[in-house]
This record gives structure tokens, C-alpha cells and sequence, in this order.
């Protein structure tokens, strides 16, 4: 897929050549999750869902399922296919700790290519993504539709995401409850560094309002593994802060609370029915993302 | 116990010690930056472990501080010495010849808590005795500068060096440890027990100031154990260091000019200091001064003298720590009373017209006879029948025909040790006075010479004045270049011409500025005279009138009657000889001390002497016909009583030299293998810090 000529007059050399080198990405990506799914034994789409509404006055007659009226002996309106399509939540972090690592080991780098494949992988399903992008406060969003030159603007949206600023989840999950309406898919890619925020209790609103919530926790592997080795002045990638260390010195705690941090978010997640994935920013995209759709049933 | 090293510039070494911290901090300074998106955790962690991190790191940091200074001390070779007899004792049961050197000096006099430090000296001698071992060789030398040598050995017998110790007492001399240590060193040579210790006990203040060690660094050197008394506290002292006198003339009145120089030793300015001028036990005048710290003040007293002769002075300061030198004497001679008879050639009723009027007015200024000269003025006329032995000088003032009876005897009684001074005159016939004055006169006078008359524009430039003057001469020994300006101003119109007689033998005291002779000395006998080729009045000069003129003749007065011939004051320093002068030489001579104790003089050399000046003030000698007194003072650097360094301590006690180059008896212990230990433990709990720091 290519950017439309009109657009590519209109865009910059240098972010034109980003605009292509995702979207590549994000083809690639695709192209080897849907090998991955066609090699897996599961098939079929689970997304394809037919929906029945009891029929209430202003409802088109014409739409009323007779074969049901014949089973239950009342009426039922029966909605069409394509206006049950998915409506995929795009969340992604923004914020200055995203920022962290190089190349395509880069949070943000990582999470928008992640975004990105997930949008390409939608709108070929006839699915409508949506873009949502935010740090402590809700930067961009691009409501869901399913039409093809909606991947372009997601794109472009992604690439004017830069890191700055504090993670707070408070403000785009407060913005989504409002927004949204029926059942979606929101797909929530952070690094979950809001010291503030309840983020599993405010995720378990949505999964209660019948959403089905997907949480990427996206880290690099400095954080996860620490391994550094020199005396070193940390500085926060969110605030003024700075602090002499010695790695080596810390290493063991720092570890213990990281990670106890990480699983008990993790833990709690799953005690209240949202998916949370961990992602290792040192593994492939596709591979991130095939692990996901697999565990979905393909 | 003592510490001491055998390399001690290698000490220098243990500003390595600095290096782990300059390690420590170039690392802090060289830490990476790394901007780090879970900082909070982090800062979580390391707040948890910053208080057990920041003691492992100084912990360790102390350890390698102390590998290094371990590492220093060994290569420095430290080692300990006993302190005292006990710890010797206990230290080494090898017999052993122990000699206490006790300062005697006049600085052990100095007070300390109500006690004087040689008291206190006396005291610490006594407890190093007792805790001597019986069978221990000791002897106890008492040492300051010229001590006189008391026999004395090294013994057994505690008791006779008890009683020995109980009669010694300080001086008025100053430190001398190197003599001190010789007779230490000779004792203890011709001992034969292998353990030589010298116990130096003083106060180490300014004579232990030494460059090298007294022990001439010889393998038997034995150990050597300063004990000090004062314990290094400051002890601040006032001392006289020096007093001069003067003789000088203020409104034509002679004075003295009495300086004496003030020491402040101590570390603190003193203000209002009180200080006096004692003549001959009166206080005569007194002043304040006020002293930085460690300096010196000089205080000038000028006063006149009333009597006559030779007289003792005191400079004296309030009492201190160290009275011994808060009081310095001086001996000067004001000179005898001199009789003195004027003969005047030209009298007149009216006094100013006199021709001995200056002179008169001169030699007793006041009129009143309160002068040291005591003048009578006569006529020629009333010479006969006059003895001359009853005055000390004549002044024969513009004199030519004198009676040749009288002429004799005046001759007699210079040659008898009199003495005479003849003034021309203006109305005087040259061959007159040659042949009047023929007996006395040391020459022949011809005719005389007027200056050269003054042209209208030169006035008063043809004038001749005095030149070429003698200020060795005693007549002028009270003026300098800048007082004698009033003798240079005197112009003279006249002068007779001087003719010397080369079987006299003559002085030229003074000259006019045409180079011929103003004042001429010439000795008759015991006794001597002096022309002057002017006059005293002013006819041909207008000398009289000049304020130095009063001077010039009472020292001429002085002089002539022989009063002025040891005019120097008699100065001598405690703890050296004083040889009495040559004209006190006689038999049944007898010398007392400030303390009024009689001294034995000795005879050497063919000089009667006082071998040894013990204490300072006026020493009195006196003899059957004559007497002289003397002022012994004290050695002004022994008042310096500033605590020494301890630098200044290793020196003296030879801690400087190489291992083995000292008689340490096995007494030293070295510490390198106990420190070579300490660095493996050193070691070993780095090893087991650094893995408890993971």
C-alpha cells in the first residue's frame, strides 16, 4: 500500500520517507502474521458476529427476524453484518518515557509499528481502527473507520506522535469511557509509568461495559534486565530529577521491585479479565503480535 | 613510649592517602549520564540501599585509605622507645648506666603553677632515681654554660646522689647542651655495662634549639630521653635585654641618656608596661611601654646626676615568671668633682668684661656651686704665697708676666698630675708670654695672626673658624659631627702662632681653618696642658658664646684634672671572667657579689681577675687605696622561653639517625611486621567487602 500521490505532494522528504518506511513495516509485519495464522491450525474469524436486538418501536419492519419470531414468539430486529464490524481502540503511550532506547528497540518506535500493523490488519478486515494517542493528556484521536485511506491518516498520525511529557492514563481511559459506545476492542500499548493512576481498576470499567481489553505492556529490556555496569547519573526522562548510582550495587533490588511491579500489574489484570501482554521491545514486532492473534484463535 | 621512624622523609609518602579519594572523586565526576525511563524505580531502589551502600563505600574507601598509609609506615620503618625507667625496666633487665643531665640554667628559674621549673626538674630527677634499678649505675650532671666542673661519677649509692640532687641549684647562665652531653658521654664512656641512657631533664626552650643532634652519632651513642618539665606550655617573660648610658648636655646642663631595650617574649602585646631608672637604690625616673608580641622596645630616660663619681644604675620591670632578668645594671662615671682656680690676667669690676667671665660662667653655670666643678678666680697678684695642690687644674687666662715663684710651682703641680690650661689674649706682647710662660708653654709662640680682613662685599667671609677636631679626645668625646656644629659656627678675628718644641711631645686637638693650631696638648709628668691660641673672652672670638663652648670646657675641666681616664662603664657577662683593671692591681683587693658574698680573685696572666661572674648586678671591688664597681648582666637570649617543636624534640634526641647507628640497647621495638599483618587483614576485609557489596 502507498501513500496517495496528493499526500505525498503534501508531505515533507524526510517524513514522507518515515510515512513509507512504517508503512512497509507494518506490511511486513502483516504479511508475516498472516503467514503465521495460515500455518496455525486454527482458522475462521471471531470477529464476524451477528447481533439480534429486540424490536422496539421505530425499528424498521422490515428488518425483523421472522425465523426467530417462529422460535421465541417475539420479535427480534436483525442488524447487519457490516454494522457489527469491529471498532479496534488504538491507545498508544506518548509519553517522555517512551522515548527510551535506540533504534527499533525504541518504545515509541516499536509501538507504532505495532499500532500501525494492527490498523493495516483491521481495515483489511473490513474492522474500523481507531487512533488514540496520549501522555498526560489525549494528543491525538482519529475515530474508528474502516476505509482504506484511514490507514494513511493513521500513519501520519503516528509519526507526529513524539515522547514528551508524563504517562497519565487517567485522561485517555476517562476520554474512552466517554467516547465509546457498544462492544470494541481496545488495545492499550504503554509503558505503564503512571505513578498516579489506577490503571486495572479504570481498564476494568471498560471491560465491564462489555469491551474487550487488551493490555501491551511495552518495555525495553534495560528495564527489565538493568544492566548497567558503571557508577551512573540517571536522569528522569519525565521530570528534572538525577541520581548518582552504582548499577551493580542496585541491581538485585531494583530488579525485585521492577518486576513485582510488573507482575502484580499483570496479576491484577488478569484477576479482573484483561489481557495484559508484556512486550520486550528486543523481540520482533510480528512476532509480538502473532502471539497475540494466536492466542485469540487466530 | 616514644614513636619514632628510621626514614622519616619517607612520611612524605603519606599524601598517597589521598589517593583512593581523588579516585573515588574522578570516578563521581566521570559518571555516564543515562537519561532513564524507569528512573522511579531506581530511585526507589536505591533509596532503599543508599544508607548500607554509602557505609560499604566509605568502609572501603577507609580500608584502601589505610592499605596506603600501612604501605607508608612499613617503608618509613616505625619503631617505639621506652619512655621512662619504668617502662625501660620492664622493657630490658640487662644492667644499665643511667646519667641524669639536669638543666641549672638561669631559664629553670622561671615559675610554672607556683613552682619554678627547676623544681620541678628537681622533683622529676628525683622519681627517675628512685625508679632506677639498684643494680644500676647512675649519676646525676648539672649543666648550663661554663658551669664550673664538679668532680662527679657514675655509682651505686642512691643516697650520696640524693643528697647530691638536694644540693644543687639553678644559676644565672645560660644553656649549653652540648657541654652538658659531653660530660655525659665521659661518664658514661668508662662504664662497662652495654645500656647507656641520658635522661635530659630541662625545659627545652631556647638553648635546646640545636641544628644537630648533641650525640656525636656514634654506633655507641646511648638513647637519649628528654623529660621536659614545663610540658610545652608557653611560659610569656618580659627581660632588660640591654641598657646603655650616654653622657650628653641639654640647656648647657650635662645629662645622661639611659636607653635600655625591652623583650617581650611571649605570644600576646602587652600595654602599659611599667618600667624605672633605680640609681643607687632611688628611683630617678619612670615610664610605660607598650610591647607587641615577641618583640623589643627601647625606653629612653634622660636625667642628670647630682653627685659626682661613679655610680650604679637599674633598669627594673614588675616582677614576672622569670624575675632574674626583669632587672639590668649599668655602672657610669659621672666624673669627680673637679677644683678648678681661674687666674685672669685682665679682671674688671664689671663682671661681663672680665676676661675669665665665659669660662667661669662656663665651668659653673648656675653660679651656685652645685656644678662638679667648683671654680675660685683669682688675680696674678694674688698668686703668691698660694698652693696649687689644693685645686685639681689652672686656667691661666690671657696671662704674660707671672712670677717665676709662682710659675715653678704651677710647673710642679702639673708635673705632680695636675692640670693646667693656658687661653691667650689681645693685649698680650708675644715675646712677654714666651718668656713669662716659659716653664709651661709646650712651644714658643710667635706673634699673632689676624684673618684676613674682609673686603665690602665679603663682611664677615674672611672669618676663620675651627676645623680638624679630635673627637677621638675625650675634650670631645660628648660631641658628634651634629653637636659640634656650635665649635664649627665659632669664628675667630685672632690667633697667636704656635711654634712646636720637638722635645715635647704634643697633641693637636684642634685646628683653625688656616691649619695652624688652636688647641694643643702636651704631657708634663703625671700631669698635662693645653694651649689654646685665643682667648676665652671676646676679643678675637666670638667662641665663648656658643653653646658648645660649655661643654668643651667642662670636659677640658675633667680632663685636665685626670678625673676622665676610665670613663667607660665596667660591663661584664654572667658566667665569664672579669679581669679588674690594671691601676686596681694591689694587694688585700677584695670583691663582693650582688649578694654581698666575698669572691676569691685569682691572679693569671699577671691580671688580677674574677674567674667566674655567677650572678648578675653590681660586683664591688675594693682595694686599699681604690675602689671600682662592675655591672654583670645576663645573657638576654636565655629569657627566650618559647617552647621548642618536636622537630626540635627528634632532633635532640637523635631520632633522626639510621637504624643501628644508635646504642638503643634492643630497647627500640619495630612495628613493620605488626603493620605488614594489618595489611592482610587490610586485604582480606576489602576482599570481603567488595563481595558483600555484590
Amino acid at each position: 500500500m502507498t501513500a496517495p500521490v496528493q499526500d505525498q505532494m503534501l508531505l515533507a522528504p524526510d517524513l514522507l520517507a518515515r510515512l513509507q518506511n512504517l508503512q512497509l513495516k507494518a506490511n511486513h509485519v502483516v504479511d508475516g502474521v498472516l503467514t503465521g495464522l495460515h500455518k496455525s491450525p486454527q482458522h475462521g474469524s471471531s470477529i464476524e458476529f451477528a447481533e439480534h436486538k429486540e424490536y422496539s418501536q421505530g425499528d424498521d419492519t422490515r428488518h425483523i427476524d421472522w425465523k426467530a419470531y417462529g422460535r421465541f414468539d417475539r420479535f427480534y430486529v436483525k442488524k447487519f453484518e457490516d454494522e457489527t464490524n469491529l471498532r479496534g481502540y488504538l491507545l498508544i503511550d506518548s509519553s517522555g518515557s517512551m522515548g527510551y532506547g535506540e533504534g527499533d528497540s525504541n518504545k515509541l518506535e516499536y509501538a507504532r509499528v505495532m499500532v500501525a500493523a494492527l490498523a493495516f490488519l483491521m481495515i483489511r478486515q473490513q474492522d474500523s481502527p481507531a487512533l488514540l494517542g496520549f501522555n498526560d493528556r489525549v494528543l491525538r484521536y482519529m475515530p474508528p473507520r474502516s476505509a482504506s485511506s484511514h490507514f494513511q491518516e493513521v500513519l501520519h498520525a503516528l509519526l507526529e506522535l513524539t515522547p514528551e511529557g508524563e504517562t497519565d492514563l487517567a485522561t485517555p481511559l476517562r476520554f474512552l469511557a466517554e467516547t465509546v459506545h457498544g462492544r470494541n476492542l481496545i488495545l492499550v500499548i504503554s509503558d505503564l509509568f503512571d505513578t498516579q493512576t489506577d490503571i486495572v481498576r479504570m481498564l476494568a470499567r471498560l471491560k465491564a461495559r462489555h469491551n474487550e481489553v487488551v493490555l501491551f505492556h511495552l518495555l525495553h529490556p534495560d528495564e527489565l534486565d538493568f544492566h548497567f555496569e558503571h557508577l551512573s547519573l540517571f536522569e528522569d526522562m519525565e521530570g528534572e530529577e538525577r541520581l548518582l548510582a552504582d548499577p551493580e550495587a542496585i541491581r538485585k533490588e531494583y530488579l525485585k521491585v521492577f518486576l513485582g511491579w510488573a507482575d502484580k500489574l499483570a496479576g491484577d489484570c488478569r484477576a479482573r479479565g484483561i489481557e495484559y501482554r508484556r512486550v520486550r521491545t528486543d523481540e520482533t514486532v510480528e512476532g509480538s503480535l502473532l502471539s497475540f492473534l494466536l492466542s485469540r484463535g487466530g | 613510649m616514644q614513636f619514632g621512624f628510621f626514614h622519616t622523609a619517607l612520611l612524605g609518602g603519606l599524601l598517597l592517602a589521598s589517593l583512593p579519594i581523588l579516585i573515588h572523586l574522578i570516578n563521581r565526576r566521570r559518571a555516564r549520564i543515562v537519561p532513564f525511563a524507569a528512573f522511579r524505580f531506581v530511585q526507589l531502589s536505591n533509596k532503599k540501599l543508599a544508607r548500607s551502600i554509602k557505609i560499604k563505600q566509605i568502609l572501603l574507601l577507609l580500608l584502601r585509605i589505610l592499605l596506603v598509609v600501612l604501605a607508608v609506615l612499613i617503608v618509613a620503618r616505625p619503631f617505639t622507645t621506652p619512655e621512662n625507667a619504668v617502662e625501660i625496666a620492664a622493657a630490658q633487665n640487662r644492667p644499665a648506666s643511667r646519667v641524669i643531665l639536669l638543666d641549672t640554667s638561669l631559664s629553670m628559674q622561671a615559675m610554672r603553677d607556683g613552682r619554678s621549673l627547676f623544681e620541678l626538674a628537681r622533683k622529676k630527677s628525683y622519681e627517675l632515681l628512685q625508679s632506677f634499678p639498684t643494680t644500676d649505675l647512675a649519676a646525676i650532671v648539672p649543666f648550663s654554660r661554663a658551669e664550673p666542673r664538679e668532680p662527679t661519677e657514675l655509682t651505686f649509692d642512691r643516697a650520696a646522689l640524693l643528697d647530691t640532687l638536694d644540693k644543687i641549684t639553678p644559676g644565672y647562665l645560660s644553656t649549653d647542651l652540648s657541654m652538658g652531653i659531653e660530660r655525659a658521654l665521659a661518664l658514661l664512656r668508662e662504664s662497662p655495662q652495654e645500656l647507656k641512657i641520658i635522661y635530659l631533664v630541662g625545659d627545652f626552650s631556647h638553648g635546646y634549639r640545636l641544628e644537630s643532634s648533641p650525640l656525636p652519632g656514634n654506633p655507641d651513642d646511648p638513647l637519649l630521653i628528654p623529660v621536659d618539665v614545663r610540658e610545652g606550655k608557653p611560659l610569656p617573660n618580659l627581660s632588660v635585654e640591654e641598657i646603655t648610658a650616654e653622657k650628653t648636655y641639654v640647656g648647657g646642663r650635662p645629662v645622661w641618656s639611659i636607653k635600655a631595650t625591652v623583650a617581650n617574649w611571649g605570644a600576646e602585646a602587652l600595654e602599659g608596661v611599667p618600667i624605672s631608672l633605680v640609681s643607687e637604690g632611688n628611683t630617678v625616673a619612670g615610664g610605660f611601654l607598650d610591647l607587641s608580641p615577641r618583640s623589643r622596645e627601647v625606653k629612653e630616660f634622660v636625667h642628670g646626676f647630682a653627685s659626682a663619681g661613679v655610680l650604679d644604675l637599674e633598669v627594673r620591670l614588675p616582677d614576672d615568671i622569670l624575675e632574674a632578668d626583669n632587672r639590668r645594671s649599668l655602672v657610669i662615671d659621672t666624673g669627680r668633682e673637679v677644683r678648678a682656680l681661674i687666674v685672669s690676667g685682665e679682671p674688671s669690676t664689671i663682671r661681663l668684661k672680665d676676661e675669665a667671665f665665659y669660662l667661669a660662667s662656663a665651668l659653673d653655670p648656675a653660679g651656685d656651686g652645685r656644678s662638679q666643678v667648683h671654680v675660685k678666680q683669682v688675680t696674678v697678684d694674688q698668686l703668691p704665697g698660694m698652693t696649687f695642690e689644693e685645686f685639681d687644674v689652672v686656667f691661666l687666662c690671657h696671662m704674660s708676666l707671672l712670677p717665676l715663684d709662682a710659675a715653678m710651682r704651677i710647673r710642679e703641680f702639673v708635673y705632680g698630675g695636675g692640670g693646667l690650661f693656658i687661653s691667650t689674649g689681645a693685649k698680650l706682647a708675644v715675646d712677654d708670654l714666651n718668656e713669662g710662660l716659659s716653664p709651661l708653654l709646650p712651644g714658643r709662640l710667635r706673634g699673632s695672626k689676624a684673618a684676613r680682613v674682609a673686603t665690602a662685599s665679603e663682611e664677615s667671609a674672611a672669618a676663620l673658624h675651627l676645623s680638624q677636631l679630635d673627637f677621638t679626645h675625650p675634650v670631645f668625646r660628648v660631641f658628634d659631627e651634629e653637636t659640634a656644629a656650635s665649635l664649627y659656627h665659632a669664628s675667630f678675628e685672632h690667633h697667636f702662632l704656635y711654634d712646636p718644641d720637638p722635645a715635647k711631645p704634643k697633641t693637636i686637638l684642634a685646628r683653625y681653618t688656616n691649619h695652624q693650631p688652636a688647641l694643643v696638648e702636651v704631657a708634663y709628668g703625671s700631669g698635662r696642658a693645653i694651649l689654646y691660641t685665643s682667648t676665652v673672652d671676646r676679643q678675637w672670638t666670638n667662641l665663648p658664646i656658643q653653646p658648645g663652648f660649655l661643654a668643651l670646657m667642662q670636659e677640658t675641666a675633667h680632663y685636665l684634672s685626670g678625673r676622665t681616664d676610665n670613663p667607660i662603664p665596667q660591663v661584664a657577662e654572667v658566667g665569664s671572667k672579669y679581669v679588674v683593671a690594671a691601676a686596681d692591681l694591689e694587694e688585700n683587693v677584695e670583691v663582693l657579689s650582688p649578694d654581698g658574698r666575698k669572691t676569691e680573685l685569682a691572679t693569671l696572666d699577671g691580671e688580677l681577675q674574677v674567674p667566674f661572674v655567677d650572678r648578675p648586678g653590681i660586683w664591688r671591688v675594693k682595694g686599699k687605696t681604690r675602689s671600682s664597681i662592675f655591672a654583670a648582666g645576663l645573657d638576654p637570649e636565655e629569657s627566650d622561653l618559647k617552647p621548642m617543636e618536636s622537630g626540635d624534640f627528634a632532633v635532640i634526641s637523635g631520632q633522626l639517625r639510621p637504624l643501628g647507628q644508635g646504642n638503643d640497647g634492643g630497647l627500640r621495638t619495630e612495628w613493620a611486621g605488626t603493620l605488614m599483618g594489618l595489611i592482610l587483614l587490610a586485604f582480606l576485609a576489602e576482599a570481603l567487602l567488595l563481595r558483600w557489596m555484590g
